[in-house]
This record gives C-alpha cells, sequence and structure tokens, in this order.
C-alpha cells in the first residue's frame, strides 16, 4: 500500500466494502477513469469505487504502482541508470508473476481494469486468458473456461454440421 | 463517460461474468480466426456475443486478415488433372492446423459425374444432347477448379456439365446449372461469386462470363447470373466490346475485366447489371503488346485496388480524385503509392547485377494480401518461389518454392455460424468500407472509350 512522501499528492480511493486506500494521484491517474474524475474536478478527497472490493482494488493498485511511468518515486526498478530494455523485461517478469492468480481473480480483474480503463492492465488480463484457450479443443475450452455446452440439441447440429472440423 | 460499474462481485466469478463488451474485447486478442470460431462455438454466450455486434466483425478483422490456409495445386487445360491442396501456415497454431487437417479440401464431398455425362437431367437437357454428338473425345470427369473466392472453391465438371461452389471448411456445397452450351462452344469461361457474406444461408449467385469461339467473327461473350435455386431465373447480358483476352476480378460486387493491349477495362456492377468502362492510368495503359500484368484485388479495409509489379517495386493504384490541383470532382484510377519489394533477396541467392533478370509475377491480391511467383529472364539455377507480400506491412513472406503447375491461394472466410442472421437489421452497409467504383462515365476524347452500352441479351 503506498505510503505518503513529500511533494507528492495523494488520493484516497474507497472500496465498497469500506477500506480505504491512499495512493499518489499519478498511481490513481495510471486508471483513465480516475484520470478524468480528477481532470474534471468531479473528485473529492476521496473517490468510491464501487464493486470492486478490497481484494481486487488492492491488486490493482499494486499493478499500477508497478506500472506508473517512474521518477524515482515507486518501485525498486525506478531508476534513470536501468536501461528502458532491462525495464520491459523486468515489467514483463513482474506481470508474469503478478497474473498467477485464481481464475475467478482474473476475471474479476478483468472487469476492474475495463472500469477502470486501465489498457494495460486489461491487456494481461486478456491475454492470459486467452492464452489458455486458444490451441485447444471446444471441451478443453469450456472445462479451462467452467462453461457448458448449453445448445439446444438442433443448434448444435447446425452448428456441428457447418463447422465440423472445429469440433474435431 | 465512464462505463457502467461491473455487476456485484458474486463469488467465484467466472468468465459468463463478464458482459458481452467485455467477452469482445477478451475475444480480439484471439490470434485469427480458426481460434475464434473453436472459441465463439463453445456455448451460447460466447457465440451471441461475438454474432451480435457488426463492429466486433469489423474490429476483428481489422487486426485478423482472414487467414490464407493453403494453396490449391492443379493443372488444368485439355486433360486436367484432380486438384491437390498444400497447407501453409508460417507460425505453429494448432487452431490454424485443425482447420486445415479438418476441411474437406480433398473436394470429397463433390459429386462423381454420371458416366455418361449426359443425364444430369437439368433444364439444359435438350441443349446438350444435341452436342453430344459433335464431342469427338469424352470430356473430362475431373472437377476443375476455377478459382477460390469468398471462402468458396468454384469448380466446373465438363462431364457432367456442372459448375458448383464449394467451402471446403463449411461444407456448404451449391450445384448451378450452366448456361446453355457454356462447356461445348465456349472457348473460354470465368465464374465470379457475388458475396453472400452478410447473407448467411443464402447460397450465393455466381457471375459466368463465356466467351464463344464459334461466334468469332461476331466476337460473343456473355455474362450470365446463375443460381442454385432454380426458381431464380438466370439473367444474361452481352458483354460489351469483343470478350476476347479478358481476365476478370471479382471485388466488393464489381467484375473488372482487364484486356490485353486495350487502354480501359470493362466493369460490371453485380448489383444493377449494368457495364461502365474505365480508363486505365497511363502507366499502365502504355503496356503496349505485354500481357496485363496488373491485378485487381482489395485491401484490408476492403478497398479496390490495382496493383502493378515494376520490376522490384509495386505500385498501388486506388479509384480516387486527382490531387488538389487537377480535381475535376471526377474518379480516376491513380498511383497511390509504391512499395519496395527489396526483400525479395533475402529468398533469393544471386549476385548484385542479377536483379534485372527477376521477373514478379502477380497472381492475386485479397485483402490487403498480395500472391506472387518470382520468374527468372536469364538461365539460372535459382529456385522459383511463391511469395505473399502484405501492402500495409511491407512484409514479404516465402510461402514455399514453385510448383510450376497453377495454383490458387485459398483463404478461409468467416463462416455463416459466426454472422447474424436471424433476428434485427444487420448493418450491410458499414461491412465493407469502402463502397465500389461509382462506374464513371467515360471520359471524352473518343477512340476505342466510347460510353459501355448495356445491351439486353
Amino acid at each position: 500500500m503506498a505510503t505518503r512522501e513529500a511533494g507528492k499528492k495523494m488520493i484516497m480511493l474507497k472500496s465498497p466494502d469500506g477500506m480505504e486506500f491512499e495512493v499518489e494521484e499519478a498511481v490513481a491517474m495510471e486508471s483513465q477513469t480516475i484520470r478524468k474524475m480528477i481532470e474534471d474536478d468531479c473528485a473529492d478527497t476521496a473517490i468510491l469505487i464501487p464493486n470492486i472490493n478490497s481484494k481486487i482494488l488492492s491488486r490493482v493498485i499494486e499493478y499500477c504502482n508497478k506500472h506508473v511511468p517512474t521518477t524515482g518515486a515507486t518501485g525498486a526498478a525506478a531508476s534513470d541508470t536501468v536501461a528502458p530494455a532491462a525495464l520491459a523485461e523486468d515489467l514483463k517478469i513482474w506481470d508474469a508473476e503478478f497474473i498467477k492468480v485464481n481464475r475467478a481473480t482474473r476475471f474479476n480483474l478483468i472487469q476492474a481494469a475495463s472500469y477502470l480503463n486501465i489498457k494495460g492492465l486489461l491487456d494481461l488480463t486478456s491475454q492470459t486468458t486467452i492464452d489458455t484457450i486458444s490451441d485447444n479443443s471446444l471441451e478443453e475450452i469450456r472445462s479451462f473456461l467452467s462453461t457448458k455446452n448449453d445448445y439446444l440439441p438442433e443448434e448444435e447440429q447446425t452448428i456441428r454440421r457447418e463447422n465440423q472440423w472445429a469440433f474435431q | 463517460m465512464a462505463p457502467p460499474p461491473p455487476p456485484p462481485a458474486k463469488c467465484p466469478t467466472t468468465v459468463l461474468d463478464l458482459d458481452d463488451d467485455l467477452l469482445r474485447e477478451v475475444f480480439l486478442r484471439l490470434p485469427g480466426l480458426p481460434s475464434l470460431v473453436r472459441a465463439a462455438l463453445s456455448c451460447r454466450t460466447f457465440l451471441s456475443a461475438v454474432r451480435s455486434s457488426p463492429a466486433f466483425f469489423r474490429s476483428f478483422r481489422a487486426l485478423h486478415p482472414s487467414p490464407f490456409v493453403g494453396l490449391f495445386v492443379q493443372r488444368r487445360g485439355f486433360k486436367p488433372e484432380p486438384s491437390s491442396f498444400d497447407p501453409h501456415h508460417t507460425r505453429p497454431d494448432l487452431d490454424f492446423e485443425a482447420a486445415a487437417r479438418g476441411g474437406d479440401f480433398s473436394l470429397t464431398a463433390l459429386p462423381l459425374p454420371d458416366a455418361d455425362g449426359s443425364e444430369d437431367g437439368d433444364e439444359e437437357e435438350e441443349y446438350e444432347e444435341e452436342e453430344e454428338d459433335d464431342d469427338e473425345e469424352e470430356a473430362s470427369p475431373v472437377w476443375e477448379i476455377e478459382r477460390c473466392c469468398d471462402g468458396y472453391v468454384v469448380v466446373c465438371n465438363r462431364r457432367a456439365k456442372q459448375i458448383a461452389a464449394y467451402n471446403p471448411l463449411t461444407r456448404a456445397l451449391h450445384l448451378y446449372p450452366p448456361p446453355p452450351r457454356l462447356f461445348s462452344d465456349a472457348t473460354n469461361f470465368e465464374f465470379h461469386i457475388i458475396s453472400s457474406q452478410e447473407d448467411p444461408g443464402v447460397p450465393p449467385r455466381v457471375v459466368c462470363f463465356a466467351f464463344d469461339f464459334f461466334e468469332f467473327f461476331q466476337a460473343k461473350a456473355v455474362v450470365h447470373i446463375i443460381s442454385p435455386d432454380s426458381s431464380i431465373k438466370s439473367k444474361c447480358r452481352k458483354f460489351p466490346g469483343t470478350g476476347s483476352g479478358v481476365t476478370g476480378k471479382m471485388v466488393n460486387g464489381f467484375v473488372y475485366w482487364t484486356h490485353v493491349r486495350e487502354p480501359y477495362i470493362t466493369v460490371l456492377d453485380t448489383a444493377t447489371l449494368k457495364f461502365t468502362k474505365m480508363d486505365l492510368p497511363p502507366l499502365l495503359a502504355d503496356q503496349e503488346g505485354r500481357e496485363c500484368a496488373f491485378v485487381f484485388g482489395n485491401t484490408k479495409d476492403g478497398r479496390p485496388c490495382i496493383v502493378y509489379p515494376d520490376f522490384c517495386l509495386l505500385d498501388v493504384f486506388f479509384w480516387r480524385r486527382e490531387d488538389e490541383y487537377y480535381d475535376d470532382g471526377r474518379n480516376y484510377w491513380m498511383l497511390d503509392h509504391t512499395l519496395p519489394l527489396k526483400t525479395i533477396r533475402q529468398f533469393v541467392k544471386f549476385s548484385e547485377g542479377d536483379d534485372e533478370f527477376i521477373i514478379v509475377r502477380l497472381m492475386d491480391v485479397i485483402d490487403g494480401i498480395v500472391y506472387l511467383r518470382t520468374e527468372y529472364d536469364g538461365c539460372t539455377e535459382a529456385p522459383q518461389l511463391l511469395l505473399s507480400f502484405c501492402l500495409e506491412t511491407g512484409e514479404l513472406k516465402l510461402i514455399c518454392e514453385d510448383y510450376h503447375k497453377p495454383v490458387l491461394p485459398y483463404i478461409m472466410a468467416w463462416p455463416p455460424s459466426l454472422v447474424q442472421n436471424d433476428k434485427g437489421p444487420c448493418s450491410k452497409d458499414e461491412a465493407l468500407s469502402t463502397p465500389g467504383p461509382e462506374g464513371s462515365d467515360v471520359k471524352a476524347g473518343g477512340g476505342p472509350t466510347e460510353p459501355a452500352s448495356v445491351a439486353k441479351a
């Protein structure tokens, strides 16, 4: 969780379950939704983030903290001496660790990333989902995503007939 | 405006808790059409999210061009060989392989022609029985691939006297009654599919162009619009001009015919069945004595274009207005940009000065991908290659070494299952972002470019 540092403007984010998170404005503005609120002066001292529980919100803030353009404020990688390529590599490794979460959390993160409009996080969470379903049979996709074959028999007959290859 | 907040968190959240917009957002990141088909078909929620959005259809196509699946290889002519199919893909993709493996690319579903070939029992029978006596040699029973278009392989069978459109992936097969005497009299014919992608489930109609040798002195060429539905009467139009030495290509509902050694092209609007003539740009009109080396096609966003190989360059022409100073309010085929093909060197290894020996032959331009083959003018042992070139990125990819046989690239089309067809008006007009050329009257100045007349047959 972010702590106050001298000279940084801080923002309070509140989850619906009553938790409060104090974050740097720059970190919160990784979310285009919050950025717009701040720029439009719609933000009071505290912003309520509806429907994103504290567990998910804390993960989102963790992500933003890591990804905020660095000026020596947050992560360990923040330094002028680190080459951009190395920095990107470091972020990639960090992302890969960050996204090692269960399915439910990942879908919650997708929803949160979409609502808060954080492109990098949406890319990361969506791509991870895609990677689990690409190159798999239909049955495997259903099992990975916990969905069911819910077609009516005649519907299934039609789509099977038109897309035989996809069912093989 | 902020999007609506996500629904209250239930436990545990599943993929079905994502709303349709979010599902589509995720699906846009699938690597290509084969993966999308599998993912979308896995349950009703996914399928309806994909089907219900023409915007998604456009975005997905813009990100992932319709995939090149492979090459049909067939030697045609007097004694055509059976076709074969070679799948080609450049990166490992199991969904793609499943499509290439699971599709009926051996075309086994095509009906076998009757042994004597005269019994296909359609309305044209009278004609055909008369002709039978003239046939000295029995027509080939092989299904010949005329072209690949819109996911269909368009084939004809001279013995069965049948035309068919077959989609090896969806296995949709449509049989067309041929125009009278097509297989006995026409010395040259072409079939062009009129896309029915926006009316999935409706079998596509076919434009059948036939040039008739026996009426050579009258230089008779006709165009028929045929449908597999026998209750729809076929329409017939006289082709303006001689019809000799022409090559046609369908782009967005317009067929463009080039004429050897003529400075114009003939265009048919398949919606109105009206022909127009268009002048070629000077660079292409001046190719005296040479065969037309340029090809018609469409860019990734569906815009009609002409691509012309100019040594190791590709010239791209669009139908548009002249630049500011010369703009007279009319459209012309204008040279829009030129792309270098110099990366061809990475595939063709030969000494520096030998560049001039390379001849690039264009095969087709489909959704912004140019399919080309290299040939050599001089004596050389170097292999001849089939390549693809992306008009957007300039990326040149090797498909394979040349087969020394006619090949046709097969491109997967969106299956009808993924296109909305059961409820609500689907915005057809937007599916193709650019309308076809609106058929100019011919420029003043006489010569061979008189306005094309629409003759009723």
